[in-house]
């Protein structure tokens, strides 16, 4: 009997514990449609203004398309011309060298501001916002006024340094083909390294500062503090900020097309300028445009996934 | 070499400056007159009108002002706004154009209007306007057909002002210098530049452009003066001649002798114009944006300024003297093209022209016989003898051959291409015969393009 009772028990619970599953199974279908509604606007909206554009901008790369002209298919005649175009392979040189110096210095300068400004000073806070105020300019007004500034004839920085003596011709920043990169690099510096300072402030400020104070009864100096404390603490916000300001950087448009317009004779022209060009100058064709577009995605999306990954490991590090 | 003798006397007097202030009060006046204008019915035909915003700021005032005006007369709805040009503005035109949604008037240079007709996005009313008006107060001067005449022979927009591009001399410095002017020839001119040349002093002989913008005004000319052109009278591009070859170095030698300031090869399209305005260079060439600009923010330059073309006549004996065209057009889309037409033509009439003619200060010349004869033209000296002396000579940016959109794409303000033949000279180091064989390669390219 009892066995039987025990098998009609076990019967009865696995019937409910399957009525159980069942009901979990439906509130979790019904759990994930509601996800999946709540989502839905922000998926419209992405498919709308991301997905959307981008098979477009891919279908449209195999077609030669002059603004105001009927598209004609031209299967991949847009990614040879580009890939076989000298002037490509310039603006992907000076891409990479535009990003890579204006990253490695934007890095250590911001770093060094943040360690700066992390010390106890009189007139911290008055310099804490100083230190923002590229930053928070707006690119175009800042780039205008690098362009008096930078005026190789009546220029603000020529007249100075004349005055101290420190020249005697006038330097041509924005038109000497040795100077004009640096220039723009320069620029972007200034523009871009109070990014770093913000963000990594706020990572310097998060460091447990029982940790110097056991380094310094270990007798440990200054630089094994950094090396060895402030550098690990940081590094995961400094990862973040140094890719995030690398995509920002590879695609930045307006500092170089105001100051310099890619000249001269394309001695800036990066990889955006070279694009808006393709698009929108001489014999304009959106199609060849498209096709540099999609030529970059791959670099981009890499430094994108690069940057997720970084993210999920500093979520699971911090869980 | 074929010698001329165009000089007009410095461009303003303590008199001529009275005048102006009196003029800009006059238009104040004609402003607020027209602000009372009747309403017209809410039920009326609307025209969507895209006009060009301009450097003179009473041009500005006073075009939409006058467009309201017509379109009392005609009983129309106008919707009108002045598009910047530049870059905001080259977008906004180029969006329309892909988007099918022109106004229903727009207006716009020659070679950007031949650009439309290609792409077929022009009503041929434009061209029963232009028959129209052939026939009445005198007609069109004789020099305008070809700025509004495609490769098919058809005209396709109907013309509005031309601004010619004029050389501005520093009477003063070149009298001190015991200089000669005008220069009669481009040797003389090229000696002149020299002579005055002092750097280390901040003065340089001349202010050549080497980037995209103002192009048309100089590489354009630059082959004519040599007899040649950069294609020919049936529109085929011809390039690659000795006769251009000459030209390119000609004009490369202003900057290898050090006589242009080397930020001219970053220069946009006020570049020049603000080398002239702050006494950097003796020499310019541009077209009204500088005469007004003298007129109205440095009169005590103005008065040492005297204005010409360049310095050499063509075969014909008249003045090189390249001028930008602008017309109006009417969309092919549009719902009220036979309006658009008829209103077109009221713009053009003396009594609305006229005045906004007057506005511009001298930056706008007239297309049409009566509007040569209106008081403006008659008592202001200089601009009178710009009028009389140039503007019936002056040449299309596509002479000897019609408007195209190739050669437009290949020669037109802020063309790269003529960008690119001088940087890889200067920059790049390549020789000049070998930069003009790649700027030949890119036009048969773009002719390639095209025909397709």
């Amino acid at each position: 009997m009892s066995n039987i009772a025990e098998t009609d028990g076990r019967t009865a619970s696995s019937r409910t514990d399957g009525r159980q599953i069942g009901r979990y199974r439906s509130l979790e279908r019904r759990d994930i449609y509601t996800g999946y509604s709540f989502l839905a606007p922000a998926i419209l909206v992405l498919a709308f203004v991301l997905l959307i554009p981008l098979v477009q901008a891919v279908i449209l790369s195999f077609y030669n398309k002059p603004i105001g002209a009927t598209a004609t298919f031209t299967w991949l005649q847009n990614y040879s011309d580009t890939l076989i175009d000298p002037s490509f392979w310039r603006a992907a040189y000076n891409t990479l060298i535009f990003v890579v110096f204006s990253i490695i210095i934007k890095l250590i300068l911001g770093l060094a501001i943040a360690l700066a400004l992390n010390q106890s000073f009189p007139g911290r806070g008055f310099a804490r916002v100083a230190v923002l105020i590229p930053w928070a300019l707006p690119e175009i007004t800042a780039c205008m006024g690098f362009i008096w500034l930078l005026d190789g004839n009546v220029g603000a920085l020529n007249a100075i340094l004349r005055g101290f003596g420190l020249i005697e011709q006038n330097v041509y920043f924005l038109s000497d083909p040795k100077l004009a990169m640096p220039t723009v690099i320069a620029v972007n510096i200034w523009r871009g390294f109070p990014f770093f300072t913000l963000t990594l402030m706020a990572a310097l400020q998060t460091i447990d500062k029982d940790l110097y104070e056991a380094a310094d009864l270990d007798g440990a100096n200054s630089w094994h503090k950094f090396w060895f404390i402030t550098l690990p603490s940081i590094m995961p916000v400094l990862t973040v900020t140094t890719l995030l300001s690398t995509i920002w950087t590879t695609n930045s448009f307006t500092t170089i097309f105001v100051l310099t317009g890619g000249g001269p004779s394309d001695m800036t022209t990066t990889l955006p300028i070279y694009t808006y060009d393709q698009a929108f100058q001489g014999y304009a064709n959106l199609g060849r445009a498209a096709a540099i577009a999609v030529i970059i995605l791959p670099l981009i999306v890499l430094m994108i996934a690069m940057l997720m990954r970084v993210m999920r490991k500093r979520e699971e590090i911090e869980a | 070499m074929i010698k001329t003798n165009y000089l007009y006397d410095s461009l303003v007097s303590r008199r001529a400056m009275l005048t102006w202030a009196g003029r800009s009060a006059a238009f104040a006046a004609f402003l607020s007159a027209a602000r009372s204008l009747p309403a017209v019915a809410a039920n009326a035909p609307t025209l969507r009108i895209w006009m060009g915003e301009d450097y003179v700021p009473a041009w500005n005032a006073y075009l939409p002002v006058m467009i309201k005006k017509v379109a009392a007369e005609l009983g129309v709805n106008a919707q009108v706004e002045l598009t910047p040009d530049n870059d905001t503005g080259r977008a906004r035109r180029q969006t329309a154009l892909e988007s099918d949604t022109l106004p229903d008037i727009i207006h716009g240079t020659t070679a950007d209007m031949a650009k439309y007709y290609d792409l077929g996005k022009l009503h041929p009313i434009a061209a029963e306007v232009f028959e129209r008006m052939q026939t009445t107060n005198g007609g069109w001067l004789d020099n305008i057909k070809p700025f509004v005449t495609a490769s098919d022979g058809k005209v396709y927009g109907v013309p509005f002002f031309t601004r010619p591009w004029l050389v501005h001399y520093r009477q003063d410095i070149f009298d001190k210098a015991g200089i000669k002017t005008p220069p009669a020839t481009l040797d003389d001119f090229k000696a002149a530049a020299k002579e005055v040349n002092n750097p280390g002093d901040g003065l340089f002989g001349v202010g050549m452009p080497y980037n995209q913008a103002d192009m048309d005004g100089h590489m354009v000319a630059f082959p004519w003066l040599y007899n040649s052109s950069w294609q020919d009278e049936h529109g085929n591009l011809t390039v690659d001649t000795a006769a251009n070859l000459e030209a390119l170095k000609s004009y490369l030698w202003f900057f290898q002798q050090g006589l242009t300031p080397q930020d001219s090869l970053n220069w946009g399209g006020s570049g020049n114009n603000n080398a002239y305005l702050t006494g950097l260079a003796a020499i310019v060439n541009n077209t009204g944006s500088l005469f007004a600009a003298l007129q109205r923010d440095r009169p005590d330059l103005a008065e040492v300024t005297a204005l010409g073309p360049w310095p050499q006549a063509l075969p014909d004996g008249k003045p090189a003297a390249t001028t930008i065209g602008f017309c109006l057009n009417v969309a092919h889309n549009s719902a009220n093209a036979e309006l658009a037409g008829r209103f077109i033509e009221r713009m053009l009439a003396v009594e609305n022209m006229g005045p906004l003619l007057e506005a511009g200060s001298g930056q706008a010349m007239p297309v049409r016989t009566e509007l040569t004869q209106i008081e403006y033209f008659q008592k202001d000296p200089i601009v009178g003898r710009i009028v009389r002396d140039v503007v019936p000579y002056s040449r299309p940016l596509t002479y000897p051959g019609p408007n195209n959109a190739k050669f437009g794409d290949l020669v037109s303000n802020n063309s790269p291409y003529f960008k690119d033949l001088l940087h890889r000279v200067l920059v790049d180091g390549v020789t000049p015969e070998e930069s003009l064989k790649q700027f030949a390669a890119a036009g048969a390219e773009l002719q390639k393009k095209y025909n397709n």
